[in-house]
């Protein structure tokens, strides 16, 4: 598929061509040109009966194998699912291995299912913006539900949560540094807490410390706990009963959130922007303290000046 | 093409053949040349292959086989190419390939066909340039 027009790429999407999608995709996400046509008619299109989950935590706590496992569910029940699947990038070389398809592979050949794997760019500030792009055209395309998995908790997966409808956060048994991890500000942004690998043996006491912690919580906010063993398909049906009740739940203050969201959706672009010229200045600078033309307090000030800050 | 996008590659394994050092090590090499990898992992076959490259907008499918089938699976995936028209993905090959074998697959249009021992700073630069030709 060659160069196409915002105008050719927005009349495949609402044909249900994925082609089309994909190569939206890739235009969004390296705007490349067309990507504002692209994004302006993804957001006004919207999606209203698309739900978004965000799946996040450490690595190797089964967040592909749940993900595939919800997939599996959900296309039982007959609904499209789309999922954006991200991984890091390497803050040294700036390329990055996206590994989560492996373990959603036996989606592969259903056309109700369209993984796209990512990079987070992180170093480009981009991982809330990439994502959020790539969200906008998913709902555009009428995904009846959407899953965003990320990698760990911090202020980027803070952002995607404010994104997705809501979050779960995955754990391992036996790891007292990952509920170390969620008195540091994982707390925020479960909606639902699953335990994944629980025929583990310190899956009872994780579950117990993880509870004790959350009874910090007023009642009404403690996030439920799940247990699973997702690559037996084990505890899925709660996982999926519980997003259902909260999404009812959450609905109620709805404004509130979407408010949220938007004004997040505004940072995170003018964020990314403003890092790309950023580094660019920066760039520039270095090379003058380099040189010996100026020392680092000088190049900072003088940046600053250029932004007029 | 925007210089700046990062080059995307689908590392495939098409057909029953656990070798996955080659595969690991290329990701790891791509990665460092500051590309974007995807892998399909073991197993894939011929459609889903076409079909992740085009889901995922990747530039090029690296196939890798160390059975000696590699004729086979290029030749299938090549007509999987054609039926959806996506003759400008680029495909490469590596891993046990017949030298015999190689011009019938450069026949096909598939690239590198490295075997055993290439340099990765070969085909890393060849990769680099079959998406930007100088």
């Amino acid at each position: 598929m060659g160069w196409t027009s915002p105008e050719k790429l927005i009349e495949l999407i609402e044909s249900g061509n994925r082609r089309g999608l994909s190569r939206a995709i890739s235009v969004v996400e390296n705007q490349l040109e067309g990507h504002e046509p692209l994004l302006n008619y993804a957001f006004n299109k919207g999606g209203g009966a698309s739900l978004t989950l965000g799946i996040t935590g450490p690595p190797g706590v089964g967040k592909s194998t749940l993900a595939s496992a919800l997939i599996k569910k959900y296309r039982a029940l007959k609904k499209t699912v789309g999922v954006i699947a991200v991984d890091p990038t390497s803050p040294y070389t700036g390329g990055a291995f996206l590994g989560d398809r492996v373990r959603m592979a036996e989606h592969g050949g259903d056309s109700g299912v369209y993984i796209r794997s990512i990079a987070s760019r992180k170093s480009l500030g981009g991982l809330s913006e990439g994502t959020k792009r790539i969200l906008y055209l998913y709902k555009a395309f009428g995904f009846d539900m959407i899953i965003i998995e990320t990698v760990g908790v911090g202020q980027d997966e803070i952002d995607i949560s404010i994104m997705a409808d809501l979050t779960a956060v995955l754990l391992a048994p036996g790891a007292g540094d990952e509920l170390q991890m969620s008195k540091a500000g994982i707390m925020e942004v479960a909606d639902l807490f699953i335990i994944n690998k629980s025929d583990r043996p310190e899956a009872e006491k994780t579950g117990h410390l993880l509870k004790s912690t959350l009874l910090t919580l007023a009642k009404e906010y403690q996030p439920p706990v799940i247990n699973t063993i997702a690559d037996q398909h084990v505890g899925i049906d709660a996982v999926i009963d519980a997003i259902q009740s909260i999404h009812r739940k959450r609905r109620e203050n709805g404004i509130e959130r979407y408010r949220q969201r938007i004004r997040e959706e505004i940072r995170s672009a003018v964020a990314f922007r403003l890092n790309q010229e950023i580094r660019n200045a920066v760039d520039v600078m270095t090379d003058r303290v380099l040189s010996g033309d100026i020392t680092p307090i000088h190049a900072a000030s003088e940046i600053c000046r250029k932004f007029k800050l | 093409m925007n210089e700046n996008k990062p080059i995307r590659v689908l590392i495939a394994k098409i057909g029953c053949d656990i070798h996955e050092r080659g595969p690991i090590t290329l990701m790891t090499a791509f990665r460092d040349a500051g590309m974007e990898v995807i892998y399909t992992g073991r197993y894939a076959t011929p459609e889903r292959v076409v079909q992740t490259a085009m889901d995922e907008d990747v530039d090029i499918i690296a196939l890798s086989d160390h059975t000696g089938s590699m004729p086979i699976i290029a030749e299938s995936v090549m007509a999987e190419l054609k039926k959806n028209d996506e003759m400008d993905i680029h495909v490469m090959a590596g891993g046990l390939i017949l030298p015999s074998d190689i011009p019938a697959l450069e026949n096909m249009g598939v690239k590198g066909n490295y075997g055993p021992g290439t340099p990765l700073e070969t085909i890393i630069k060849y990769t680099k340039s079959l998406v930007h030709p100088v």
